[in-house]
């Protein structure tokens, strides 16, 4: 069952056109990667899926709610964790789930496990009670991270949710998505981690200067190139690189 | 190397001006800046017209006046200028990349220290300039002395500057570093205020009541002549100023090294205290700031009052915030000291001055203008939260009022016990005058307020500077005209505090819908 499905999304700011007429879906318990280079239109593309930035054209669907007709009920579906952790500084990380269990409507109980699990599960049990800017950068995003979840989504959408984090932090938002797949949630997430997004995604849509240029399970992309190249080289070949070897010679002095 | 780094100073200033080479920001300054000049022109050629028509009083009063504007300008300077210097020496983002870069720290430090002058000086020089050049033109002065009336105003903006930073070391140690300005902030307005209190004080026998002119605009303008200003460096600057302009080269060269010499020594003091913050790098704290504790904050409330816990956790815990409230509250000080003696207000004869109804409006305009953006950074989660963007103004507005109305409630009771006996219908519409200041305060920000998530130091300011103050004072003089009208009008029909009740809620009322309009259509703005 399609959770998230968004079709033909374009978005200019004045002459630039960041997202040019790019369509993609999630089906219930799959995670699908979003790889591109910087400036590529990535984050552009997730602040339109959950309603941060508002499309020139296209439409968005979650989980059978337009996002534009019906956002509160399309909304409740999402969780969203952003690229920098962007969270209450003046709140503490518990009172931060306490706030998000209310808007979300949890009951006292059910938020109360949760928000003791989710403690747990991430570490943070000496965080709790501290100011969120006091901590550092990876405790933030598994604050953000945390948050995100308590609401139990059927859709997730992470916008380089590894950035900053610790390998051992890394490898449990790894594990955190695999659960939160194999119970149903729709995921996309973005990453310039290309090792994580050929383990663990079942698909993957690369877009590069706004534009989607290519989509389709790991394995059948690398087809798509000359025999035995790595997602790497797939990726170098679809959105451009050579130029850097201009940068390499220069600063390895030859 | 002093030099490079003004270079690049001044590239960022005129990068400013010109706006990021969009050409509608640009005209847009120029039009400001030409109407400024304008109004200034104006003032100062009236002023000039006046001391020649009027042979016996008017270069009396002009010089009152320009000694007035030095005064006006020192306290100013010691409200803002101490905070402002403060963070242009210890907070300014370029900051940590000078300090990794191989340039003598004294650079450094002077280069800072230039450009918070500056900051503070430019203030000075726009409101001074016209004044100075009609005093230069009525005595028909030299070129020289337009240099040293330049000189001396530079100078004395140097002061206040200094002391800000010689203040925010000594205190460094026992202050942490991101309150450091609140509290700086906080110390210069009870200077400031400590200063205008003492004068009220010990200068009764100069004061208006022994003016030798009519008029309260000449009373106001002969407290220039008070003793007190002598002492202080905005009094050595207008003797020298004054000196140099009629020609008395000695007392203006005396007035002139005096203020040379203070303003040496105390930058080499600041230089020298700010050694050890500068040689110690400027790491963030990492020791977790305290925390206001609010009790009750568990799962289990509706959506609307999460938000509401949500605003007051927040603002009790924004040091900005409070330290504004702790400004408001030493303005409110002076509450018994303005605009009124006696009874009612000697201008209009109201319960109310319009300088107390002014204090009340900006007060709520500063509540009102710093609730959307208490958030910060994480503003943006109020756009993707369900009916978040309805709770979000619904919580501001019942946090915001609340505030507003106890600390107005409390300056208005301060004046009202002051007065004794006071009306009781000042301390209703002071209440009523900040709830308008607070919905003007409001809407600017929605529609001004800088909702630039990628970049945070943007962020943080609330909106409007000129838009928001000049909106105030019509919103606020306009009200009070109203009130005025009201109670010799329509007394006997009415009470008047209703109308300036329904006028109050229809201001919130308005203020509401215009800010729920632009929530409502807001998306996350990126800087392309």
């Amino acid at each position: 069952m399609t959770m998230l499905l968004a079709q033909n999304l374009s978005k200019s700011y004045g002459k630039l056109q960041a997202v040019d007429d790019v369509s993609l879906q999630v089906a219930a318990g799959e995670i699908v990667g979003f790889l591109g280079p910087n400036g590529a239109g990535k984050t552009t593309t997730l602040k339109m899926l959950i309603g941060l930035l508002r499309p020139d054209k296209g439409r968005v669907n979650i989980g059978g709610f337009d996002l534009n007709d019906e956002p509160v009920r399309a909304r409740r579906r999402i969780g969203y964790v952003p690229d920098v952790p962007n969270l209450y500084e003046k709140l503490t990380p518990l009172e931060f789930f306490h706030f998000t269990a209310d808007v979300f409507r949890l009951d006292k109980e059910t938020a109360q496990k949760r928000i003791a699990d989710l403690i747990e599960l991430f570490d943070l049990g000496e965080h709790g009670k501290k100011l969120i800017s006091s901590l550092s950068h990876g405790t933030k995003q598994k604050v953000s991270l945390a948050a995100a979840v308590l609401h139990r989504p059927e859709v997730l959408l992470l916008d380089e949710p590894t950035g900053g984090l610790d390998p051992r932090a890394t490898r449990k938002i790894k594990d955190i998505m695999l659960e939160l797949s194999r119970s149903g949630c729709a995921i996309l997430f973005s990453t310039h981690i290309l090792e994580i997004a050929e383990n663990m995604c079942n698909r993957l849509y690369i877009i590069n200067k706004g534009k989607i240029v290519a989509d389709g399970p790991v394995d059948r992309l690398k087809e798509t190139t000359k025999e035995g190249s790595t997602l790497e080289e797939l990726f170098i070949e679809l959105t451009g690189g050579s130029e850097y070897d201009e940068v390499v010679k220069y600063l390895s002095g030859r | 190397m002093l030099a490079a780094l003004l270079k690049y100073r001044l590239l960022m200033m005129l990068g400013a001006v010109r706006g990021g080479g969009k050409i509608g920001k640009t005209l847009l300054f120029i039009f400001v800046f030409a109407m400024l000049a304008f109004a200034l022109s104006s003032f100062a050629y009236g002023l000039l017209k006046f001391a020649e028509l009027d042979p016996e009083r008017g270069p009396r009063i002009l010089e009152n006046l320009v000694a007035l504007s030095f005064h006006g300008m020192f306290l100013l300077l010691l409200f803002w200028g101490l905070s402002q210097a403060v963070f242009t020496i210890f907070f300014s983002d370029d900051l940590a990349i000078l300090l990794s870069l191989p340039i003598p720290r004294r650079d450094i430090f002077i280069y800072k220290v230039l450009e918070a002058t500056f900051l503070n000086a430019r203030v000075s020089f726009l409101f001074l300039t016209p004044v100075l050049v009609v005093l230069g033109l009525h005595h028909g002065s030299s070129p020289g002395y337009y240099c040293i009336a330049a000189l001396v105003t530079f100078l004395m903006a140097t002061i206040p500057g200094a002391l800000g930073i010689i203040i925010a070391s000594l205190i460094s140690n026992h202050v942490p570093r991101a309150r450091l300005k609140g509290v700086i902030t906080v110390v210069g307005s009870f200077i400031g205020i400590g200063m205008w209190a003492a004068m009220r004080q010990f200068s009764g026998q100069f004061s208006s009541g022994s003016a030798d002119f009519g008029s309260e605009a000449m009373k106001t303008a002969n407290i220039a002549s008070w003793p007190i200003f002598s002492y202080l460096p905005s009094g050595w600057a207008y003797k020298a100023t004054l000196g140099a302009a009629s020609g008395d080269l000695p007392v203006a060269l005396l007035y002139f090294l005096i203020l040379v010499v203070l303003s040496v020594a105390l930058t080499f003091v600041a230089f020298v205290s700010t050694a050890r913050y500068y040689a110690g790098g400027i790491a963030e704290e990492v020791a977790a700031p305290s925390r206001v504790a609010i009790g009750g904050f568990a799962p289990g409330g509706s959506p609307l009052m999460a938000h509401v816990k949500r605003d007051m956790i927040l603002f009790a815990r924004e040091s900005g915030v409070m330290t504004q409230s702790l400004v408001m509250m030493a303005f409110f000080l002076l509450y018994p000291f303005v605009g009124t003696s006696g009874h009612s207000d000697e201008i209009s004869g109201l319960v109310i001055s319009p300088v107390a109804t002014l204090f009340a409006a900006f007060f709520g305009g500063q509540v009102g203008s710093r609730m959307l953006t208490l958030e910060r950074l994480a503003f943006w989660r109020n756009l993707i939260n369900p009916n978040g963007r309805q709770l979000t103004l619904a919580s501001k507005l019942i946090v915001g009022l609340l505030f507003t109305t106890i600390l107005a409630l409390g300056a208005a009771m301060i004046h009202y016990v002051a007065k004794k006996p006071g009306d009781i219908d000042s301390v209703f519409l002071t209440i009523l005058f900040s709830w308008i200041g607070f919905g003007v305060g409001l809407a600017i920000c929605a529609f001004w307020g800088n909702f630039k998530w990628d970049h945070p130091k943007r962020m943080l300011k609330g909106g409007g500077g000129f838009i928001y103050a000049f909106s105030i004072m019509v919103v606020g003089l306009g009200g009070y005209g109203l009130t005025y009208l009201a109670y010799r009008y329509l007394s006997s029909l009415i009470n008047p505090i209703m109308i300036v009740a329904v006028l109050s809620l229809g201001i919130l009322s308005i203020s509401y819908m215009v800010s729920a309009l632009k929530l409502t259509n807001m998306e996350w703005t990126p800087d392309v």
